[in-house]
């Protein structure tokens, strides 16, 4: 009844044979068969690998309580030159029966077993990965979606330790939809003590869906529904030492090739602080050539590089993709985008579909530099070719993209965040940054006034408004690449940009500069900047003077120092501003409102203030946010109200059809304070509606353009 | 894109006024934003790698004429080079950077005249090599003598600088407008091309003496 969907390995140097490996693949497989056949139990013992699993599921009957198994794999004997130690959490959380044939079913299952160093040195230091991917097919006709992981370092690791990991993939054997994950766990670490109620309220939705509640509801017993969590442990593993991950093999061969010279070249690759790093991510191309490291020097992480693609076109070999590695304490996505294959390596609590979009948006970034068709022409041509001679300097910007996404809701949210500004003036600014736009000639297709990376306004030709063809992310790669960063002292500038999502191929040129830089040219701090997208590679005079225009027009009025005062007096407001000390930080974004607004998605969060001044406590509380955002958007257990203890605060996230709202409280508030404060807020919100955000981004319509452009480029 | 000479015409009035777009031409951190940003603010900061084309105007009251210089600060880098001529287009004058201190970004500055060469008449732009980063005098590569004698050869201008001592930035930027106004009055009496390439030759001449000082 299973269909095995991959089951391979790869050993280009390992000096293990293939037949050991074919053996340990067929344990895995017959180990996950065991684990997603119903109330299954079975062992499986074998030369390489000794995993005893036990799996337990509970058919349903006790939808309420969570049920969880331990089983213990034992280790080879103690006679045996190696010692497996496989450490497998399964965590099933199932949806209820109310779900669509269609939905996804989604069964990941991990197992990774450590190799202990052998006593005597007849062992060759080979690590050897082992992947089987085994699926076997749900009795629902239903998407699969499968996440297999194979690793074969050609290096010899620095370590002793020989390494073995396997994915299996299946889908539930079950009538029911499923939905496994499985983490590797160390007993050295313990995923964290937080207490954690969810909570859920459907108001106003219909769904015949069933949100499980672990803890605050116990809804009513559903035959399909099923929560297990099965860890195997074993006890050879020695907690302290053999703290390594999938990620050993990698990096350990990093460490082997030596630093260059270039940008990132001070972080040493081979240090334990390169790889303690909270995210790692890494773009390299088909051929395996490393184009941008988030840390550290891409080039001296050749070799690693190398393993990434080796191991993506391997299972590319057999007609499958890898997705994700889920480690106890790391998460690897990987996405082959075209000729490009982007890797993450994270430490933080983003799920994997998370991950999987912030990688989306480095690409979009590449693509904002260099256009699809671009890196597929260089690529054409020459299968090795070396990238980052094209994106020589963008290592910055992309630096800048995956900085900035770090404690902040832009990312997470797929919006911009405005700046606050009285409504009075943003509406005047606005009206006239719509006039200055449309009397250009040639008119822009896109002007925007943008302030430390926050939107003041915006205007779009009609005919780029409608349909909602702008989309946020490309805003968003926009004001990354134009909108700070560059600085003072950058004059004016034009340059071709591509908006990856409105055409992956064609180039806009982009004019953007600094308003009233004649007034303050003093001014070290960043002002409002204008960028105006035009079509026109000819049109920066044109640009040119439609800023001058808006400059005298708000010069006149005196918008522009209003303008200027309010960029300068904080741009911002604190937590404690709607008025609820107990309100630490919140992130909000209004799903509703005027249709143009819709188009031009947007939110507000206050300054962070302390406790999350340092960028340390920053990053832990966005990864809270992340996590509740996983959540709330699980495909498969949507929730539309999640509180949440954690250790140092308390979250909650509340999403209806009006809005998205995540907050975040003082540990001692209880719920039915915290959804009081977040009445409050909701009150402050909408009173304060006009200042917070851009409501009528109303386009704007450009006058037929003249066919006197200018005459066609040589 | 008005780029020629505007209202050049008034030799008899108080004083002509000119404008010239100038480009900054050179391998990718070999200080070209530097220069300009040292040359427009008088300072110097670590600057981000510029984006496509840094655009500035600065307006010169000389004796003899007012001068609006446009100054176009392009991006090194290579992605940007399939574009570059939108911004060398109709240029007066082109400033070729180099790094003293790295030996391929004077073959880079080399190719660049050979570009510059195609596209313009012999006579159409005034071209200046400079060498940059002469505080990183312990770990030049390229000697004072080498780029002098190439200049010479090709008939350009020639100076050394730094942007972050400001050592003759100013000056780099003085002797480009003096030359295109030399040339400007030498273009109103005789148009002849002859006599122009001689004189050019004898001007590269004067530049490296520049240099020197």
């Amino acid at each position: 009844m299973d269909r095995v969907r991959t089951a391979d390995t790869t050993s280009p140097s390992c000096h293990h044979s293939g037949e050991d490996e074919e053996k340990d693949v067929t344990a895995m497989a017959a180990m996950t068969s065991s684990v997603c056949h119903p109330a299954g139990n079975e062992e499986e013992e074998d030369k390489e690998v000794a995993a005893a699993v036990t799996a337990t599921m509970s058919l349903g009957c006790h939808p309420s309580e969570d049920e969880e198994v331990a089983v213990t794999s034992q280790a080879g004997p103690c006679g045996r030159d190696e010692d497996v130690v496989a450490a497998v959490t399964a965590e099933a959380a199932t949806a209820s029966q109310g779900c669509h044939p269609g939905d996804e079913e989604e069964v990941t299952t991990t197992v990774t077993s450590l190799r202990c160093p052998p006593l005597g040195d007849e062992e060759e230091q080979v690590t050897a990965a082992v992947t089987a991917a085994v699926t076997s097919p749900g009795c629902q006709p239903s998407e699969e979606e499968m996440t297999a992981a194979a690793t074969s370092p050609t290096h010899p690791p620095v370590g002793d330790e020989e390494e073995v990991t396997a994915a299996v993939t299946s889908s539930g054997c079950h009538p029911r939809e499923e939905d496994m994950t499985a983490a590797v766990t160390s007993p050295a670490c313990h995923p964290e003590e937080e207490e954690e109620v969810t909570a859920v309220t459907p108001p106003a939705c219909h769904h015949e869906e069933e949100k499980v509640t672990a803890a605050a509801t116990p809804p009513a017993c559903h035959p399909g529904e099923e929560e297990v969590t099965a860890a195997v442990t074993s006890p050879a593993c020695h907690p302290g030492e053999e703290e390594e991950e999938v990620t050993a093999a990698m990096t350990a061969a990093a460490a082997t090739s030596g630093p260059g010279g270039r940008r990132g070249a001070d972080e040493d690759v081979a240090a334990a602080g390169w790889r303690a790093r909270r995210k790692h991510v890494f773009v390299l191309s088909e051929a395996g050539k490393p184009i941008y490291s988030r840390h550290g020097n891409e080039e001296a992480l050749a070799a690693t590089m190398g393993v990434m693609m080796a191991l993506v076109s391997f299972i590319q070999s057999g007609g499958n993709a890898i997705r994700a590695i889920c480690s106890e304490d790391r998460t690897l996505v990987f996405e082959q985008r075209g000729p490009l294959l982007l890797v993450s390596v994270s430490r933080t609590r983003q799920s994997a579909a998370q991950l999987r979009r912030e990688l989306a948006f480095v690409h979009e970034q590449i693509l904002s530099l260099l256009t699809r068709g671009g890196i597929a022409r260089v690529f054409a041509r020459r299968r090795g070719f070396d990238l980052r001679r094209l994106l020589a300097g963008a290592e910055a910007v992309l630096d800048r993209l995956l900085c900035g996404a770090a404690a902040d809701g832009r990312l997470l949210l797929g919006a911009a965040r405005c700046l606050p500004l009285p409504g009075g003036l943003r509406r005047a600014v606005s009206g006239a940054l719509r006039r200055a736009a449309a009397a250009a000639r040639p008119a822009p297709a896109l002007a925007v006034l943008a302030a430390r990376g926050k939107l003041v306004t915006a205007a779009r030709q009609r005919a780029l408004a409608e349909g909602g063809r702008l989309c946020a992310s490309d805003l968003h790669l926009l004001l990354n690449l134009l909108g700070g960063g560059a600085g003072a002292g950058a004059g004016e500038v034009w340059t071709p940009v591509c908006l990856p999502r409105f055409n992956p191929d064609g180039y806009f040129y982009a004019y953007a500069a600094r308003l009233g830089e004649e007034e303050e040219e003093e001014e070290e701090q960043e002002g409002v900047r204008l960028i105006l997208l035009s079509t026109e590679r000819e049109g920066f005079y044109a640009a040119a003077a439609c800023r001058r225009q808006l400059e005298d027009t708000l010069r006149a009025q005196g918008w522009l120092a209003e303008l200027a005062a309010a960029v300068r007096g904080g741009a911002g407001y604190g937590p404690s501003r709607p008025g609820a000390p107990e309100l630490r930080h919140f992130l909000y974004k209004p799903l509703e409102g005027p249709e143009e607004m819709q188009q031009l998605p947007q939110f507000t969060s206050p300054e962070l203030e302390e406790p999350y001044a340092s960028e340390e406590e920053q990053h832990r509380l966005f990864d809270l946010y992340h996590y509740l955002h996983s959540r709330v958007h699980s495909p498969h257990r949507p929730l539309r109200l999640l509180y949440h203890v954690a250790e140092k605060e308390t979250l909650l996230a509340w999403v209806t059809s009006k809005f998205e709202l995540y907050s975040c409280f003082s540990p001692l508030v209880t719920k039915a304070g915290a959804i009081a404060v977040l009445t409050k807020l909701l009150r402050w919100l909408k009173k304060e509606e006009d200042w917070l955000f851009i409501r009528y981004p109303a386009p704007f319509c450009a006058a037929p353009a003249r066919p006197e452009a200018p005459e066609p480029e040589g | 894109m008005a780029q020629t000479v505007a209202s050049g015409t008034s030799s008899e009035g108080p004083r002509p006024s000119y404008m010239y777009k100038v480009v900054l031409l050179g391998s990718m951190s070999v200080g070209k934003s530097s220069l300009a940003y040292r040359y427009m603010r008088n300072d110097f900061k670590d600057l981000l790698p510029t984006v496509g084309c840094s655009f500035f105007i600065q307006t010169l009251d000389l004796d003899e004429a007012t001068v609006k210089f446009e100054i176009w600060d392009t991006a090194g880098q290579e992605k940007y080079q399939s574009v570059c001529h939108l911004y060398y287009r109709d240029a007066h004058a082109a400033l070729l950077v180099y790094d003293i201190a790295n030996k391929q970004t004077f073959g880079r500055a080399k190719l660049w005249l050979e570009e510059l060469e195609k596209r313009f008449l012999p006579n159409e732009i005034v071209i200046a090599l400079v060498g940059n980063k002469t505080d990183l005098a312990a770990e030049r590569e390229v000697t004072t003598e080498e780029g002098e004698e190439f200049a010479r050869t090709k008939g350009l201008l020639f100076m050394e600088t730094s942007a972050k001592s400001n050592h003759q930035v100013n000056d780099v930027f003085m002797s480009v407008v003096q030359e295109l106004l030399r040339r400007e009055k030498e273009k109103a009496p005789k148009p002849s091309p002859q006599g122009r390439s001689t004189v050019d030759l004898s001007a590269s001449g004067e530049r490296t003496r520049c240099c020197r000082s």
